[in-house]
């Protein structure tokens, strides 16, 4: 039963509700007073988000639990979202699982659930929000990528892989976007480097290069307000990256990256 | 195992660090035995001065991660929020609300967990305790028995030894507490320059009704000015607009200064600077992070002080002997010729923290706040006199700036430490407790 109550103001719905960054930049957002709906797999987690969140926003916050890479049933919960009685204006995607390459690549059965997850399911919902934003006239698509999708490198280019491929079906997204009359639709991919996580606690973090999902958030937010179409978090990534898509093929396949 | 510095940046004590989940509540055993010693701590921003959030040898359980705010109901002010949230953070949503902290230290970059557990106070001491006065329940954590949540009524021996308890009775979930209405995120202040002790006794008197009140005192005064200063009181103005602190640090101190920058000649500019900065005399109005938080535009302040760091001493004297303990410990400082940086002066009111352990229990008093350059031998050999004409006077020295006192100064102040270590969850311990909790001859 859809509960008309936030027609007038312009939700955010975070596909990937418990990952650090979605909540750190949901944050963000509720303290701007939006509402927000959370869509994630562990109920628990959301829960707790939710009430982080409520307590932020004076508008509602809801949570839909589904597991987002599921396609079978992807559709259904798309509708399922877009009932709940929210004025989406917003969509923030930052669900992905790093996965471990070396399970991967033995287990075919694997590879394709990872696929799955951080492309095939990413780009569909993505291609929902972009129906929705279109039939609406307007809306913001944010989508996490990742560094890993510039080049493809021998330790995680299965990751990379769905990676890159959702960068250029946004790059796709945005030329369509551009060519609309009538919508005005933004697409806004970020490509972080290493994050602070507990996923990532087993390594030492003490260069420079590591940001805190705060961070992150932070700089996401202010590339969405400039209408920024796809920028490295922090900002010196694009240089890194630069050097390793430059470097001779010969010289980086010395290399054990 | 790796070096952890705490912020005076003295006490490096390597510790296994163990960083905590978002959302799991921890497994506290499993954490312990990931250790040498097989003990833990809870950890916070780190802010405590010396080793009483070290735990070398052991994990040190890092909780900044579990900052969920649980409850917020913004017409009662009451909010529940996990242990590991600043209270940088909880300002953040409170305050557009119009709830500030009833009670705050500082600095905002420190934890809930970590103001519990040292029950800290602030400029309103005199008025409305410490922060301990506020809580109404808490969760803890223990490893030896199930979550339990206590507040004044039920587990209340439990409650009432974890605030102020120094993190040693498990580790603390979740806090529910009062927040205090305001009108306006700024205060109107008042700057009085006074000229000696008798001066500052009689402003606090005058001053009683004012919520906010604390002296920046001069080290160096001659003894005929002893006690000079500045006497800051404030209070929340009614009108204005509630705007929240401004998100960067203003600064970042880049690099560890060289020790010498701050030899006594700079310490006495400083002094004098305090003493007749402009507008000393002037009514003034000033936005909430000014006013509490000086410190916290620049970054990484402490490294002001050089690659030896720094000491602190923050002492209570009751009131009774305030005026001749004062007395005595300012004398000292300047027979020692190191003075101190920043050094501050605040009347106490009596105790409404129901913490056992509270520094601020018994109540009514003076207390001195000191930062000294680490001299080494010198300036150690300084703040043993110190602690001793504390205790002459029947005061005590507070654990959360502490680095260096002895068990047997601790013992003789906070004779009801032995309550504590009964109540201590096995499993937890910290460098400062094993410290001062020897026994002495
Ligand atoms: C610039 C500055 C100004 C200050 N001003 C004041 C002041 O005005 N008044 C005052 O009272 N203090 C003051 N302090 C001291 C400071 O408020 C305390 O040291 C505070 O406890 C620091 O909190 P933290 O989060 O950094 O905790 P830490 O220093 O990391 O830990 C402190 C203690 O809290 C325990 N702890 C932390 N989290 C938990 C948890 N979840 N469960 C159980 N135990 C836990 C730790 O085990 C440890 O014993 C000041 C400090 C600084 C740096």
């Amino acid at each position: 039963m859809p509960k008309p109550n936030n027609q007038d103001a312009n939700s955010l719905l975070v596909l990937g509700g418990t990952s650090a960054v979605a909540l750190a930049y949901a944050r963000l957002r509720a303290s701007e007073g939006k509402p927000i709906i959370l869509v994630g797999r562990n109920s628990d987690k959301l829960k707790l988000n939710q009430a982080d969140l409520a307590a932020r926003t004076k508008k509602p916050v809801d949570i839909h639990v589904c597991d987002l890479s599921d396609t079978a049933i992807l559709d259904k919960n798309w509708n399922a979202v877009t009932s709940m009685g929210h004025n989406i204006s917003e969509v923030f995607l930052a669900y992905g699982l790093l996965g471990d390459q070396l399970k991967t690549q033995k287990d075919s059965q694997k590879f394709l659930a990872s696929l799955n997850t951080n492309f095939v399911s990413a780009a569909m919902w993505a291609e929902k929000a972009f129906d929705h934003f279109a039939y609406k006239g307007s809306g913001q698509i944010t989508v996490i990528g990742s560094v890993a999708g510039d080049r493809g490198r021998q330790s995680n280019y299965h990751y990379g892989t769905a990676k890159g491929a959702l960068e250029i079906f946004c790059d796709g997204m945005a030329h369509r976007a551009a060519r609309f009359k009538g919508a005005k639709i933004n697409i806004l991919l970020v490509k972080p480097g290493f994050i602070d996580t507990p996923m990532t606690d087993h390594l030492d973090k003490g260069g420079l290069l590591w940001a805190s999902p705060e961070k992150i958030a932070k700089i996401t937010l202010k590339a969405v307000f400039r209408g920024k179409r796809k920028i490295y978090a922090p900002w010196f990534w694009r240089f890194i990256l630069l050097l390793i898509r430059m470097t001779p093929r010969f010289a980086f396949h010395k290399t054990g990256l | 195992m790796k070096p952890v510095l705490s912020w005076g940046r003295i006490n490096d004590k390597y510790c296994n660090v163990v960083r905590a989940d978002y959302f799991a509540d921890p497994n506290l055993l499993t954490i312990a035995e990931s250790s040498d010693n097989g003990m833990l701590l809870a950890h916070g921003m780190g802010r405590s001065y010396g080793d009483s959030g070290l735990n070398k040898g052991g994990v040190i359980f890092q909780t900044t991660r579990q900052n969920h705010i649980l409850d917020f109901d913004t017409q009662t002010g009451i909010i529940k929020a996990r242990a590991g949230i600043t209270l940088e953070e909880i300002l953040r949503v409170s305050v557009p609300q119009g709830w500030f902290l009833p009670v705050t230290p500082g600095t905002k970059y420190v934890t809930l967990g970590g103001a519990v557990a040292n029950d800290v106070h602030g400029k309103n001491h005199h008025k409305v305790g410490s922060l301990g006065a506020h809580i109404m329940r808490l969760s803890l954590t223990r490893s030896d028995r199930k979550t339990v949540i206590c507040s004044p009524r039920t587990q209340k021996k439990l409650f009432n030894m974890t605030i102020g308890g120094l993190g040693l009775t498990g580790f603390i979930n979740w806090v529910e507490f009062k927040l205090k209405p305001i009108e306006s995120s700024y205060l109107e202040t008042e700057n009085i320059p006074y000229t000696s002790l008798d001066e500052f006794f009689s402003l606090s008197e005058e001053s009683a009704k004012w919520p906010y009140t604390v002296a920046w005192i001069d080290c160096f005064a001659p003894k005929s000015k002893q006690g000079r200063g500045i006497f800051t009181r404030a209070k929340f103005s009614n009108y204005g607009a509630l705007d929240i602190h401004r998100d960067d640090h203003i600064a970042t101190w880049p690099f560890v200064t060289p020790a010498l920058f701050l030899n006594r000649f700079s310490i006495t500019a400083f002094n004098f600077l305090y003493r007749w900065r402009p507008g000393a005399r002037m009514k003034g109005r000033s936005h909430y992070d000014s006013f509490f938080y000086p410190l916290d535009g620049i970054n990484h302040w402490n490294r002001l002080y050089g690659k030896a760091g720094f000491f602190q001493h923050q002492s209570l004297i009751p009131l009774e002997r305030s005026k001749e303990g004062i007395g005595d410990l300012l004398d000292i400082i300047k027979e020692s010729k190191q003075g101190s940086f920043l050094a501050v002066l605040k009347l106490h009111g009596p105790e409404y923290s129901p913490g056992t352990m509270s520094f601020c229990r018994p109540g009514k008093g003076v207390s001195l706040a000191l930062d000294f350059a680490n001299k080494g031998q010198k300036t150690r050999q300084l703040l043993e006199r110190l602690d001793a004409c504390v205790l002459k006077h029947n005061g005590r020295t507070y654990p959360a700036k502490d680095g260096r006192m002895s068990a047997q100064t601790f013992q003789t102040a906070f004779p009801q430490w032995t309550k504590l270590e009964a109540m201590r969850d096995p499993k937890f311990s910290s460098s400062f407790w094993r410290r001062v909790s020897q026994t002495t001859s």
